[in-house]
């Protein structure tokens, strides 16, 4: 499976553009690293990519087809701080329940303990909830996987734990995975191609 | 012998629980935790996230929620901080530059922020300095924290912490999310302040960047530190580094070798085995006694294992 963005463009009213002509593929199989420095549209595109905000110009297409906006969407993006992408008020169980059935092999993968699902969001450590935001975006339907900085709040040990554990789902899950990231060796342990957006983004 | 700018002596935190349970124990956050500061020195606190590193500035600074129960003693050059001396010292000779930029007010243009309202001439002045010497552009004062990018808004918290020249600055995760680039800068102006002979306190995951920078190295632990080293012996290897924790800290780091252990970090205690012994490769019988505090020439570490033998 081909995950592909045709000449992508994104500006807000009144401003320049953050991203012109973006072209870029990552098939499922990949890792794909990409780099950039601030301000080079890095979080943007990964919100034009899994659907959260509408590019100005452009399309994202999975294996020559459009990517609807309906029902699920194949393209989930997990952020740098699960605190703010789950409910304060729902226990974990519910949380990760959303997307359908809770998969316990996933779990145990993920090094998620049965105990945490009946707590609170704010009675776990970053790192334990950080692993329920990725348990809650792998589905059957989940093609591709968004990772911005998913670990830079983590310590090492933490941060090695959750790749090795993604990088596990996504090889037996057949998902492939865009990492954002400012941490060139995390990339070249993790990626297996690397992007640089100021070399495709013709800002 | 130079003397510590601050000295922290067996802190220990806890925070009451909200519960009619009597069951439930208050929660331990920290425990019997010493350290010192000196001038002209950064020490980098590293280790476990939800290890305290955070709760150990704010019980510094007086800046903890009502709940909480400290136990301890904090000196400041020598003398013992009570409330009376906290809030003359918390501002103007301890300043705090925190996690995150939301703590920029949001309806108040940056420069009057930081000269914390004041329009009298010299201190117009003084922040103008600071902005130039912080890379913020003539404009970025009369802007809201809204139009500055993430580096230009920690520029900001950084001048804020230093309007009043202190003497020991702390701050708490300055680099996540920038660039490589300007993450080094950050550490420059850090190491710029120590040369000022100012004591800095620097909480970070960033070890691979903060060990270019740092002298001492305070390495936490479950609420605990678990060795206290030089930022050098970090730089030129595990063989340098004695606690098992550390160890496999460095080992879990991007460029050396990614390797995760396995488990997690228990909740805080009180009880008088290791916390880390469930992880760690030398466990032993003698790791439910007593923990032993080891003392070196220039290291702390906090084990069972006699790492002279």
């Amino acid at each position: 499976m081909i995950l592909e963005a045709k000449n992508i463009g994104f500006r807000y009213k009144n401003t320049g553009y953050i991203l012109k002509n973006v072209n870029f593929n990552i098939s499922s199989n990949e890792r794909v690293g990409i780099v950039a420095k601030s301000g080079y549209g890095k979080s943007t595109f990964a919100k034009v990519l899994s659907g959260h905000v509408n590019q100005t110009w452009g399309d994202v297409y999975i294996d020559n087809k459009v990517i609807s906006k309906r029902g699920f969407y194949p393209v989930q993006l997990i952020y740098q701080h699960p605190e703010k992408s789950i409910n304060p008020k729902w226990k974990l169980k519910k949380a990760i329940s959303e997307n359908g059935e809770i998969d316990e092999m996933l779990l145990d993968t993920l090094g998620i303990r049965n105990e945490w699902l009946d707590r609170y969001p704010n009675e776990l450590s970053g790192g334990e909830l950080q692993r329920f935001a990725i348990a809650r975006v792998i589905t059957s339907n989940t093609k591709f996987i968004i990772a911005d900085e998913i670990t830079a709040s983590l310590d090492g040990i933490t941060q090695a734990q959750i790749w090795h554990s993604l990088m596990k789902i996504s090889e037996k899950n057949d998902i492939g995975i865009i990492v954002i990231t400012h941490n060139k060796e995390l990339a070249k342990q993790v990626c297996t191609r690397i992007v640089n957006l100021e070399d495709i983004n013709q800002i | 012998m130079k003397q510590p700018l601050l000295e922290v002596k067996n802190l220990s935190v806890s925070f009451k629980m909200k519960s009619d349970d009597v069951s439930l124990k208050d929660n331990l956050a920290i425990n019997d935790l010493s350290l010192k500061a000196y001038p002209g020195e950064i020490l980098t606190i590293v280790g476990s996230s939800g290890s305290g590193k955070s709760i150990l500035a704010h019980a510094i600074l007086g800046l903890l929620p009502n709940n909480a129960v400290v136990d301890g003693e904090i000196y400041y050059n020598g003398k013992l901080i009570d409330n009376d001396l906290l809030n003359y010292l918390r501002g103007n000779e301890i300043t705090f530059i925190p996690q995150s930029i939301s703590y920029l007010d949001p309806l108040m243009k940056v420069g009057k922020q930081v000269r914390n309202c004041s329009n009298k001439k010299e201190i117009i002045k003084k922040q103008q300095a600071i902005f130039k010497n912080y890379d913020l552009c003539e404009n970025s004062e009369k802007m809201y924290p809204f139009q500055l990018s993430g580096g230009m808004a920690r520029r900001v918290l950084i001048s804020t912490s230093v309007m009043k020249d202190p003497k020991l600055i702390i701050a708490d995760e300055p680099t996540p999310g920038l660039d490589l680039e300007s993450a080094r800068k950050t550490m420059n102006y850090f190491k710029a302040l120590a040369e000022q002979n100012k004591a800095v306190i620097l909480i970070t995951h960033d070890i691979e960047l903060a060990i270019n920078y740092s002298d001492h190295l305070a390495i936490f632990y479950a609420g605990h530190i678990v060795e206290l080293t030089k930022a050098k012996y970090f730089k030129d290897g595990i063989e340098h580094l004695k606690h098992p924790y550390t160890k496999a800290l460095y080992e879990s780091l991007p460029s050396n070798g990614f390797k995760p252990i396995e488990g997690f970090q228990p909740a805080t205690d009180n009880n008088k085995g290791c916390s880390f012994k469930d992880r760690c490769i030398l466990k032993k019988d003698i790791c439910d006694e007593i923990v032993k505090v080891q003392e070196y020439d220039d290291e702390m570490v906090k084990c069972n294992y006699d790492f002279r033998s």
